[in-house]
């Protein structure tokens, strides 16, 4: 999908995981299934990323801005962005896991598309951010507000 | 706008006129009457005469300041600094002083009476040699006998007067602020108010609401012998019951508040040329009568009002001194806040308002800004005397910035901390459009909101 080939760089393609299988049919067949099952789950992943990243820019520049506390400060943003790439990591790799593979190999995968996953969190968490500095109202400090030309 | 000339006789009058001053820019009210403050006094070499000119002037421009909208005037800004205080026309509001630097026997040309005429006789009788060899610029120094003829030279002949009458409309008030154990505000208060009643040629002066307060002997002065000085505090209680006595069937001011204590708590050097007298809480009462009078409608007879305090505490606090003094404390307590603001905020990085609203590096090094900075400075000097004096006027924990909910003694407020102070800055800004481009406006209003939504908890 375009726009998604992070994950192929650091997880792999598909017949770069399963040629770890060659010459061992049934392995081979369950690393397919595998991926195919992985390949099921796209759209909870994908869903995973998407919605923590608007989550947590939600809630930092929302109810956690709406506290004292000079939670504007831009470690707080850099705290939420943090907080987004650990959360997406763990809900990935549930997911992941939940394909139950017992291959060896299929961890690593597993973690290495979830990492994946999280970083595109954090980009969704900046582009979120980007807009509401932009276009709605907000008690944090407008870190990627566009200044307006005189 | 309906105006209230303030006069400000005496050493006492200029120092209740700071208190005024002070309180106003914490954000008391004058039922939207523009201050016009009239000082009385001969005693030009008195430094704190100076300074309130100055005090006053500040005022005024930070007021334009918050005022000033890119075409025309803005409306009065409710919070810091929102009742005006104006000019009597012709001059800066102080009278000019009548025999400044002449000696008060050659004032009354004393030399033109030959040794035996009964008219020099006359003057001995009523002026001791002291009182013919003082010099008017220090003041009449506790002698209303000199004060009265020397005042009543001031308000005779002076061009101020006519402007007075001039600029007096209908519906404006008049407000006398004098001591009565002294010699300036003592004989000039009566003087004053005869004169004002007799104003045949002004109607709207002559028939206007009147208010006077009277400050009763509220300190005592160090033994005069090892400085010389012509003022011996003992004899405080006498002159003011003198006064008084004379006061109970001439003076026929509306409203006349009698403001003192029970027992003189603080005793301050005898120095007559200086009476660098530190601001004492009966200053700060005598203030707020101006405030009380401007609420009051014309009395069908003349009243006669006093305060009292809760306790009898020499510390006092929003406990100690009661109900009735809630709009004081507030407006100290908002203004003692604003300085935690103004020192804080430039340091504040990240501060959200200084992208939105452009509270920036160059926004506080604005003359406006420093403007603020300066007047605040003069303000807590002012608390700190308050504090330091006898008996203390001490409502607020100045100290407690880490703590800030214990801010206002014997209340808790629910800012903990000055985050909650910043936070509610963001959030006024926020509910505010672009109404104007004055930002010294802007960081005034969101300053006094964010403060006043804590501290309106003491009204509750």
């Amino acid at each position: 999908m375009r726009g998604l080939e992070l994950y192929e760089w650091i997880a792999g393609s598909k017949h770069d995981f399963i040629k770890n299988f060659e010459g061992n049919d049934p392995l081979y067949k369950r690393a397919g299934v595998f991926w195919e099952l992985l390949e099921s789950y796209a759209l909870f992943i994908i869903c995973t990323f998407v919605i923590l990243g608007i989550l947590f820019a939600f809630l930092y520049y929302g109810p956690f801005n709406n506290k004292p506390g000079r939670h504007y400060r831009p470690r707080w943003w850099a705290g939420f962005l943090g907080i987004t790439f650990a959360a997406t990591l763990i809900v990935t790799l549930i997911i992941g896991l939940l394909a139950n593979p017992e291959l060896s190999g299929s961890g690593v995968l597993i973690f290495k598309i979830a990492l994946g996953n999280a970083l595109y969190a954090m980009f969704v968490y900046f582009l979120t951010s980007v807009v509401w500095c932009n276009l709605i109202p907000t008690n944090a400090y407008p870190i990627f507000k566009f200044k307006k030309k005189k | 706008m309906s105006k209230v000339f303030v006069f400000c006789i005496g050493g006492t009058g200029l120092r209740v006129m700071k208190s005024i001053t002070m309180l106003m820019a914490g954000g008391m009210d004058t039922n939207g009457y523009t201050v016009i403050p009239i000082i009385l006094d001969p005693h030009l070499d008195l430094e704190e005469r100076g300074n309130l000119g100055l005090l006053i002037e500040n005022y005024k421009d930070i007021r334009n300041r918050i005022n000033n909208g890119p075409n025309a005037r803005l409306d009065p800004l409710p919070g810091f600094f929102y009742s005006e205080i104006g000019n009597l026309s012709g001059d800066t509001g102080v009278a000019p002083a009548v025999g400044a630097g002449e000696r008060f026997g050659t004032y009354i040309s004393r030399a033109n009476l030959q040794a035996d005429d009964l008219n020099n006789r006359l003057v001995e009788t009523m002026f001791s040699t002291k009182n013919l060899n003082s010099p008017l610029s220090v003041g009449f120094k506790g002698n209303p006998n000199v004060g009265t003829v020397v005042l009543g030279n001031i308000i005779e002949s002076a061009n101020w007067f006519q402007n007075l009458g001039a600029q007096c409309e209908q519906d404006d008030r008049i407000f006398i602020i004098s001591s009565i154990f002294g010699g300036t505000g003592a004989s000039g208060y009566p003087l004053l108010e005869k004169k004002i009643r007799l104003a045949e040629n002004h109607p709207a002066l002559r028939n206007a609401i009147m208010g006077a307060v009277t400050v009763l002997p509220y300190y005592a002065l160090t033994d005069p012998s090892p400085t010389g000085s012509d003022i011996d505090s003992a004899s405080f209680y006498t002159k003011a019951k003198a006064a008084l006595t004379y006061y109970a069937g001439t003076v026929e001011s509306d409203y006349l508040y009698y403001v003192g204590d029970q027992r003189l708590h603080q005793t301050y050097d005898n120095d007559e040329t200086r009476q660098d007298d530190k601001a004492h809480f009966i200053e700060l009462v005598a203030a707020s009568a101006l405030f009380d009078f401007l609420k009051r409608e014309r009395p069908d007879t003349q009243q006669f009002l006093r305060r009292a305090i809760e306790d009898d505490t020499d510390t006092l606090d929003l406990t100690s001194l009661g109900s009735g003094y809630k709009d004081i404390v507030k407006s100290t307590a908002d203004y003692l806040l604003l300085r935690h603001l103004l020192g804080l905020l430039p340091k504040e990085k990240h501060f959200p308002l200084s992208a939105t609203r452009g509270f920036n590096e160059s926004f506080y090094e604005d003359n406006a800004f420093n403007q603020l900075r300066q007047f605040t400075e003069l303000y807590y000097q002012w608390y700190t005397e308050l504090a330091q004096n006898r008996r203390a006027f001490t409502p607020i924990n100045t100290e407690a910035t880490k703590h800030m909910s214990s801010w206002i003694k014997g209340l808790t407020l629910e800012a903990k901390d000055d985050s909650y102070y910043l936070l509610s800055m963001i959030k006024a800004s926020n509910k505010e459009g672009n109404m104007h481009d004055n930002k010294f406006r802007y960081f005034l209003k969101f300053a006094f909101d964010a403060i006043n939504n804590y501290t309106n908890k003491i009204n509750q």
